[in-house]
């Protein structure tokens, strides 16, 4: 055959598949707008349901429509629902849910083929804590393919208080070149709640640049005072990844004797640290390196100028002498300008007040 | 000499047949690509959600919003973006040197007063002429400038905000209310390598907006916007996606995009003085990201909206397309370099390899087979078969990958109101290749010419007001 001729016949085809395909969509639009009536209906009776449980004088509340509570959509009404409610009102539900088993049926759901539906039901479970909830969530967390599921399960399990194993956590974190926002929120609960086994992975000798910029700064979250030996000595590191990672550690544990080492990475070859170095000194208000940050007014990145500037602008006093030393400054552009910004929208925010 | 004529026009056809059948490969291709990437991802979490999962660790965001001449608008358009659902969000306006009262009516609307903010002069702009932050809402800092257009806008929006990354909106866009929480999604999931995301901009013409919000979601009524309705389900739900899925995201539309501050400012921000400041910005990201060697991302994601005005009037139309044609070309010139070049990766060979062919050689190719193909049919020169598989290559292919994006739309996003809607839509596919495409074609045509000229004109841009819908 010509290619020309297949060339048009292919169009052809294509073109009826698509309008095929097209109009089968169309037909289950038609389908699914009368199944969003149901499910809104659904979604009705859960939420009426909930609020039956949950203000029964007696107490003693009993489901009798056991198939309502397999749906699919009772974990997410349960976290819209649980959202309006607080205090002993929450623990309450949550205790009458429990005694009607409606947490067995959640915890059938996180095998269910829809994600979202997972993903509702592993929020929802952190709200039953206790063994078979810990395992129902440990179990999706290990058959996921879906990073984004494995994250979530391992919150749950922080808020359940059945704390996910600290190399698990890490080959996460490796997984996801760094890990999400949402993992590093995990592995500050870990430093605070299992600082030992979080420590002994610091220790390993294997671990990769990125773990252990994680693992410094989660130790800030440790409230442990022991840690500050390791989150200093870490200052002196040759990566400057890992020295901006131990600031921010040092910044979050806030120990009063971790000023002199912070101070010293004012100097540091890499701006980044220095930024960080400054701003871990405005964090927790040490005004006792007014000078020093004042010099750093004119350092060549905008962000350490910056940072600065802002540092001296909460100093109070100190720090506004200083700013109004280096915008009168002659022959230091740089720190004249950046200062005199600084006053102007310090001057400024007082005008507005 | 008829002959050779004759047998010359006829390989010129072949070749356009054959150049618009590697198109269309590409297309089916980016269609396949876009249903893997949008099965993968699954459907949208509602924002409920969202917001439980994201509100304690979100990264501020400063909403820059360029505006010239806005006044009739701008009120209702600060008005909503103030009230977007975002728990850590500043909206800074820069108003660039408008002639009309935009700034009075935004002293007086917003109770302005001048205040000084300590910022950074490292992308280049037009002087500030005063920075002003309004008394009863705290998030909301107005920057007056010298005029200089909306790339020089930007930057001296980049330079004053001061949160990790930044969103671009055009003043006459509306965004909704959970567009923000949507795009900072890949910055959560992959904060050091995500550094720009892009997300769906929609016709709102006929779509029921007041104060801002959208209140209900409706088709155009007029055939032109109805067009182009289906035009943007094509670039955003199909092209976009695909390229998302293999990191080559050549364009954020300037309309709606989230960047990454500091690698906005690496690259000097945006370019001045180019009419396709957004393509131009992710291709310099690109560049800069290969160059470096840094490991990187660059996403569009389907769900976020924001809603914008369709032209429709063909001249209004006539001018976006040039002026878009344009600012293509002087991205690929400006970046040459990439294209096809195997040393910028996928973005060098597939990315640019894609404009070379469909952007720069596309309109051409097309002009050429509008031209000489009825000729040669009307000389009886051209075999049944040869014809139909020009026709095949100028539509029948196009209908095909227009139904296909609306049927992904339908099978992942549902944003098409109702089943009649979908129906109506469907016909549009089809119409849409009976005559709009070649027209845009010729429109690019146009284009190619202007840059050749290197005209610097905008062109006008002639809007209704979403007030009117």
């Amino acid at each position: 055959m010509n290619y020309l001729v297949i060339i048009w016949q292919v169009a052809f085809v294509l073109i009826v598949l698509s309008l095929v395909w097209m109009a089968t969509l169309v037909l289950l639009r038609i389908v699914r707008t009368q199944k969003k009536v149901y499910f809104s209906h659904l979604r009705q009776k859960i939420t009426e349901a909930m609020a039956a449980i949950l203000w029964d004088e007696t107490g003693q509340a009993v489901i009798e429509d056991r198939s309502l509570w397999k749906s699919q959509m009772v974990p997410e009404v349960f976290l819209d629902f649980v959202a309006l409610v607080r205090g002993e009102e929450r623990d309450r539900l949550v205790r009458r849910l429990e005694r009607n088993r409606v947490d067995d049926d959640m915890r059938r759901l996180l095998r269910h083929p829809r994600k979202f539906v997972r993903f509702a039901a592993l929020e929802a479970l952190a709200y039953f804590p206790g063994l078979p909830t810990a395992k129902s969530v440990d179990s999706l967390i290990e058959r996921s393919l879906s990073p984004e599921l494995r994250v979530a399960g391992m919150r749950t399990l922080v808020e359940i208080k059945s704390y996910p194993a600290v190399p698990d956590v890490m080959a996460e974190i490796t997984k996801l070149n760094g890990g999400s926002r949402s993992l590093h929120a995990v592995l500050s609960k870990l430093a605070l709640h299992r600082l030992r086994d979080v420590l002994a992975y610091l220790d390993r000798p294997d671990i990769t640049d990125i773990e252990r910029a994680a693992l410094l700064r989660a130790l800030g979250s440790s409230a442990d005072y022991a840690v500050m030996d390791r989150l200093t000595y870490a200052l002196e590191h040759g990566s400057a990844m890992i020295r901006a990672a131990a600031l921010e550690g040092l910044a979050r544990l806030e120990h009063p004797e971790a000023a002199p080492p912070i101070a010293r990475c004012l100097k540091d070859n890499d701006w980044s640290v220095r930024a960080g170095a400054v701003r871990a000194l405005r964090e927790m208000s040490f005004d006792g390196y007014a000078d020093d940050i004042a010099a750093l007014l004119s350092d060549p990145a905008w962000m350490v100028q910056f940072e600065a500037a802002q540092a001296l602008s909460q100093m109070g006093a100190t720090g506004r002498n200083l700013l109004e030393v280096s915008a009168r400054a002659i022959g230091n552009e740089t720190a004249s300008r950046t200062a005199s910004l600084a006053l102007a929208e310090l001057s400024a925010a007082e005008a507005l007040q | 000499m008829m002959d050779t004529v004759l047998l010359a026009a006829k390989y010129t056809g072949l070749m356009v047949i054959f150049i618009g059948v590697f198109q269309y490969s590409i297309y089916f291709l980016h269609l396949v690509l876009a249903g893997l990437q949008m099965a993968r991802s699954g459907r949208a979490a509602r924002t409920e959600a969202l917001w439980r999962r994201y509100s304690e660790t979100v990264p501020p965001i400063a909403v820059l919003v360029p505006a010239y001449n806005e006044e009739m608008t701008i009120v209702e358009s600060l008005s909503s973006l103030m009230a977007i659902q975002y728990p850590n969000h500043e909206v800074i306006l820069i108003n660039d040197g408008s002639s009309d009262g935009t700034l009075e009516v935004l002293k007086r609307e917003f109770d302005l007063a001048e205040t000084s903010r300590l910022y950074s002069p490292q992308a280049p702009h037009q002087p500030i002429r005063a920075i002003y932050r309004s008394r009863h809402q705290k998030r909301l800092i107005v920057i007056d400038k010298v005029n200089g257009g909306k790339a020089d806008a930007l930057n001296a929006g980049i330079n004053v905000s001061r949160a990790p990354l930044f969103c671009c909106v055009d003043a006459d866009s509306v965004l909704e209310p959970d567009a923000l929480l949507r795009t900072v999604k890949p910055f959560m999931e992959d904060p050091e390598r995500t550094i720009a995301v892009g997300g769906t901009v929609r016709i709102a013409n006929g779509s029921v907006i007041r104060k801002g919000q959208v209140l209900e979601v409706r088709l155009p009524r007029k055939l032109l916007p109805l067009l182009q309705t289906v035009e943007y389900l094509r670039a955003f739900l199909m092209t976009r996606i695909a390229w998302s899925r293999l990191n080559t995201v050549l364009i954020i539309s300037g309309a709606f995009g989230l960047f990454r501050r500091d690698a906005v400012l690496d690259v000097g921000g945006y370019t001045l003085g180019t009419v396709g400041e957004d393509m131009e910005l992710v291709v310099k990201l690109h560049r800069n990201m290969i160059e470096n060697k840094r490991d990187y991302r660059i996403r569009f994601i389907p769900e976020p909206v924001c809603w914008t005005e369709a032209p429709e009037t063909l001249s209004v139309l006539r001018n976006q397309r040039t002026r878009w044609q344009r600012g293509t070309l002087e991205t690929f010139d400006r970046h040459s370099v990439m294209a096809l070049n195997p040393r910028y990766g996928l973005v060098g060979v597939l990315g640019f390899g894609n404009v070379l062919i469909t952007d720069v050689i596309g309109p051409i190719v097309d002009a050429i087979g509008l031209v000489l193909f009825p000729v040669l049919a009307l000389t009886g020169s051209i075999s049944y078969d040869f014809f139909l598989a020009y026709i095949a290559v100028m539509s029948g292919f196009g209908m095909a990958i227009s139904v296909g994006s609306l049927a992904l739309e339908e099978a992942q996003l549902r944003r098409v109101p109702k089943a009649s809607d979908l129906a109506l839509l469907t016909v549009m596919c089809v119409v849409e290749n009976l005559g709009y495409r070649q027209l845009n074609s010729l429109w690019r045509i146009r284009g190619w010419v202007q840059y050749l000229r290197k005209s610097e004109s905008w062109g006008v841009m002639t809007r209704t007001g979403f007030t009117s819908s």
